[in-house]
């Protein structure tokens, strides 16, 4: 099976300190690859060069066997789409109008979007749970339904790959939750292949089929979660201190901050 | 002097005519215009727009009146004149003005009018001929040519004939006294005065005076306060143009440079700018109150 | 507030929108031709081109001539400018972000007036074409100028190009007040009018020289409506759903600035209507430029042919200068948004 995104020995920087040394990975189809790493670790800059809009000093990346910097911006958003962190406040569009924005990639000059497109975005809203939102002011949803939104759009894509940049930063439990269970229940369903950058090491264990691990730009653990998160790993990369046992429901590995203190209680 | 002088003056201009190319008198008239262009028309005007306060004195001199169906703002004299329809300011038009008072005959001026607006007169049908009375000469000879082109020829070159001799008799009993330091000033803020080549320039000329703006140049320049003081005018003319009472502060503004001989003389004078400024046949009227306030002594009244 | 924002827009939404637009300027278009010091009527206009016993009224001869010959190509040529204005602004706006900003405000205005007023001064003004055509490599030549300065280092960033624009704009309104200081009184009448705005000497030659290029920007840019749409949520955002984001703001800013300078080539600088009719539309439409464009440019065309009209009218038989009626409406409206919305407001 060829991998649908690869990144061949990356090297990255703004101006004189590299931000990415020598950064390999492949994505392949069907899986939910995590990208891991403490604050300045680069993953925000490798999901740059994995979109094609930063580009490595040395090294390629290949979307669909193609290297990326070669591809027009439709090309690459027929294949790949990014869903943001949040969504800063824009001008009034609708929901629709935002989910339609999806199909830009696919259509023509000028124009209109034709009964499949509208019917593709409709599909979309459906399937996030948005679809009683859709002529309401994309400005007036809350942070959740908003994030919702954006998943959609990203789906009205049809891409064949999926990044998700820390998709759950701005939001709460129940709303994490909920879009989680929803990636969760897309990937079933669509056969998604994601890249899914966290922040969030449980949820990443729990969601991910590999992860990789970031530090200063280098790639420290490249594996299954079992693999990558160690307590020696984990202390190597983050520098903290953790207890790492295994989650009864799901088998996947779970940390558990180790306080310096812990034993002496709350005083 | 003044015989030989006119007898040449006759034959010059029957010359000129020729030269012109005019024809008898009468229906089917061609005649060139000072724009170069021949204007041709079928009979004797009747209708006629004139665009210009000079144009439309001159039209009343010559003994029209019914005639003149339009004029430009500022037209003030004759009072008849001032009462007939205005077709925007000199500088700006009103085309559809012009076009609805169905004009046979539109008269121009060569620098004043915009070319743009004159093309559009023509362009929509109209007759214009363009006229230059910016000097003496061009004032005379703009008298002559109306008159040609109305049918008043006899009128025109007595008045032309009148206007001649009477300057002339002024030039000549001023022309050995002694001449005073003239600037004419016609525009405040900036300070513009007259140069050579300009009406007010001749009028000072004859007047008796002597010009000392003359070394600026041509036309109207402009003129900063220490040029003034290096000229050191015997005499400052302030002509009133549009605004009197602008023109008694201005007086009152040289008050404070004492250093300017006329200033520390007391003779600053204003004089209407409708004289002085204005290629009409009261251009004579103010060459008389030129005379007056360069040499006192002059017979008349005495200005201000 | 009072808008009419209609759902998801929809090609037969546009097509509704701009058929409403088309009527509005119709009407405009009628009432404007009979407003003048030559009060014609509208009934006269409608006998003129519906024929008589439909409208109940016809004009003699001598108005036929008025209306046709005068009031006609003015009357359209308005409309093409007014078209343009709003237009530039629109997109600029949303280019830029800014809500202030208007088709003037990347200098290509004053490198136009530059040029007239220059060909002006030379004595230039005895060929039909001399100054328009001035007034337009003015304006070209000022694009090509701000956008080599701003661009100068790779990427075109918008605020780089903002500020250029504003300098340049800065220094040649400092040029501009150099020729009206040294010029003479007469040439300093045309100077003024021309700066005012003055679509006095309007002729079909004129619209010969402005329309067709200002319909194809006009299509040009309406092509890119959809982008210009998804830029407004972010450069990121837009290269990711396939926007070419540096090309397509060049396109942009390139067609617009061409557009500003075939106007103001021919109608000089009329003010306002660039800040104003994009600012009503957005409130009334909503923020979708494939409906924006269109209606405002026909809101655009209205309202300054009916601008243009009250310029003629209100101290007949005088025109005072279209840019002061345009003022005299723009500003308040403008005071009255910025209260009702606050001090916060930007819609971008």
């Amino acid at each position: 099976m060829e991998p649908l995104l690869s990144a061949r020995g990356v090297w990255f920087r703004y101006r004189q300190e590299w931000v990415l040394k020598d950064v390999s990975l492949d994505l392949m189809p069907g899986e939910i690859l995590g990208i891991l790493g403490p604050n300045a670790s680069g993953k925000t800059t490798l999901l740059g060069v994995l979109q094609g809009i930063l580009r490595p000093e040395r090294g390629r990346v290949l979307l669909q066997g193609q290297d990326i910097q070669g591809m027009s911006r439709r090309r690459v958003a027929k294949s790949l789409a990014v869903v943001p962190q949040e969504m800063a406040l824009v001008q009034s569009f609708t929901v629709m109008e935002v989910a339609l924005m999806g199909r830009h990639p696919h259509l023509g000059m000028m124009g209109f979007e034709g009964v499949e497109d509208r019917a593709i975005a409709i599909a979309s809203l459906e399937k996030t749970g948005c679809a009683h939102l859709a002529e309401r002011d994309i400005n007036e949803l809350s942070g959740g339904e908003r994030q919702r939104v954006l998943v959609a759009r990203a789906l009205a894509q049809q891409p064949r790959v999926f990044l998700l940049d820390e998709p759950t930063a701005y939001l709460d439990l129940r709303h994490q939750m909920e879009l989680v269970e929803l990636l969760r229940r897309l990937h079933r369903e669509e056969r998604l292949t994601v890249v899914w950058v966290s922040h969030d090491l449980n949820l990443a264990s729990l969601v991910c089929h590999r992860l990789l691990l970031l530090k200063g730009g280098k790639v420290q653990a490249l594996g299954s979660p079992q693999e990558v998160l160690t307590e020696k790993t984990i202390w190597e990369v983050y520098g903290a201190r953790v207890i790492v046992d295994m989650d009864p429901l799901s088998g996947a590995p779970r940390i558990t901050p180790r306080l310096a203190d812990l034993g002496r209680g709350k005083e | 002097m003044v015989q030989a002088h006119g007898k040449k003056r006759a034959l010059g201009l029957a010359l000129l005519f020729w030269l012109l190319g005019a024809q008898a008198a009468g229906f089917g008239l061609e005649m060139t215009d000072e724009a170069g262009r021949r204007v041709q028309l079928t009979g004797v005007p009747s209708r006629i727009v004139a665009l210009a306060p000079s144009i439309a004195e001159c039209l009343f001199a010559l003994g029209l009146d019914q005639e003149v169906v339009g004029v430009t703002e500022h037209t003030n004299f004759p009072p008849q004149a001032a009462s007939r329809p205005k077709v925007g300011s000199y500088v700006h038009l009103q085309l559809e003005a012009i076009v609805a008072l169905r004009p046979d005959l539109v008269l121009a001026t060569r620098d004043g009018n915009p070319r743009e607006q004159i093309r559009r007169l023509e362009e929509l049908g109209l007759k214009v001929f363009v006229l230059d009375p910016r000097s003496l000469e061009g004032l005379f000879r703009t008298l002559l040519c109306l008159g040609e082109l109305l049918g008043r020829q006899q009128v025109a070159e007595a008045l032309v004939s009148q206007m001649r001799d009477r300057m002339e008799d002024i030039r000549r009993s001023l022309e050995n006294k002694p001449r005073p330091r003239v600037l004419l000033q016609v525009g405040a803020q900036p300070l513009v005065v007259a140069g050579t080549d300009t009406l007010q320039d001749h009028l000072i000329g004859l007047a008796g005076g002597q010009n000392v703006a003359g070394s600026l140049g041509k036309g109207y320049p402009m003129l900063g306060l220490e040029r003034v003081m290096t000229l050191a005018p015997e005499i400052i003319i302030i002509s009133s143009m549009a605004d009197p009472r602008g023109a008694e502060q201005e007086r009152n503004r040289w008050k404070r440079w004492k250093e300017i001989p006329a200033v520390k003389s007391g003779r600053i004078y204003v004089l209407d700018g409708d004289l002085i400024d204005r290629p009409s046949p009261r251009v004579v009227e103010g060459l008389e109150e030129m005379a007056r306030v360069i040499h006192p002594e002059f017979p008349g009244q005495a200005a201000r | 507030m009072w808008s009419v924002r209609p759902k998801t827009v929809t090609g037969r939404g546009v097509l509704a929108w701009t058929v409403a637009g088309v009527l509005a300027v119709g009407l405009a278009g009628i009432l404007a031709l009979g407003t003048g010091p030559t009060p014609l009527g509208w009934r006269g206009v409608l006998g003129e081109v519906l024929g008589e016993k439909l409208a109940g009224g016809s004009l003699d001869p001598t108005e036929r001539a008025i209306l046709a010959d005068i009031r006609l190509p003015r009357v359209l040529l308005t409309g093409v400018v007014g078209m343009g204005l709003a237009v530039s602004g629109m997109v600029l706006q949303s280019l830029l972000r800014n809500p202030l900003a208007e088709p003037f405000v990347l200098g290509i205005s004053s490198g136009a007036a530059l040029g007239a007023l220059s060909s002006m001064a030379l004595g230039a003004g005895f060929l039909p074409f001399t100054t328009p055509l001035a007034a337009f490599l003015g304006a070209m030549g000022t694009m090509a100028l701000v956008l080599g300065i701003a661009g100068g280092r790779g990427r075109l960033e918008m605020t780089r190009v903002l500020l250029t624009g504003v300098i340049v704009n800065a220094f040649f309104t400092s040029l501009i007040m150099l020729i009206l200081s040294l010029s003479r009184a007469e040439q300093l009448h045309s100077m003024m009018f021309w700066l005012y705005g003055d679509l006095s000497s309007a002729r079909y030659a004129h619209i010969g020289f402005v329309g067709p290029g200002a319909l194809v920007a006009l299509a040009i840019l309406w092509s890119q409506a959809r982008s210009l749409n998804i830029l407004g949520l972010g450069e990121r955002t837009a290269m990711q759903l396939g926007v070419e984001v540096d090309k397509t703001r060049l396109l942009l800013l390139v067609v617009t600035a061409l557009l500003t300078g075939l106007v103001v080539s021919v109608s000089g600088l009329i003010g306002f209507v660039g800040l104003i009719v994009p600012h009503l539309i957005r409130m009334l439409l909503g923020p979708d430029h494939r409906l924006l464009l269109p209606v405002g440019a026909l809101a655009g065309a209205a309202f300054l042919i009916l601008a243009d009209a009250m310029a003629r009218t209100v101290i007949s038989p005088a025109e005072i200068p279209v840019g002061v009626v345009t003022a005299a409406l723009g500003a308040p409206f403008f005071i009255l948004l910025l209260r009702t919305k606050g001090a916060r407001w930007n819609p971008f």
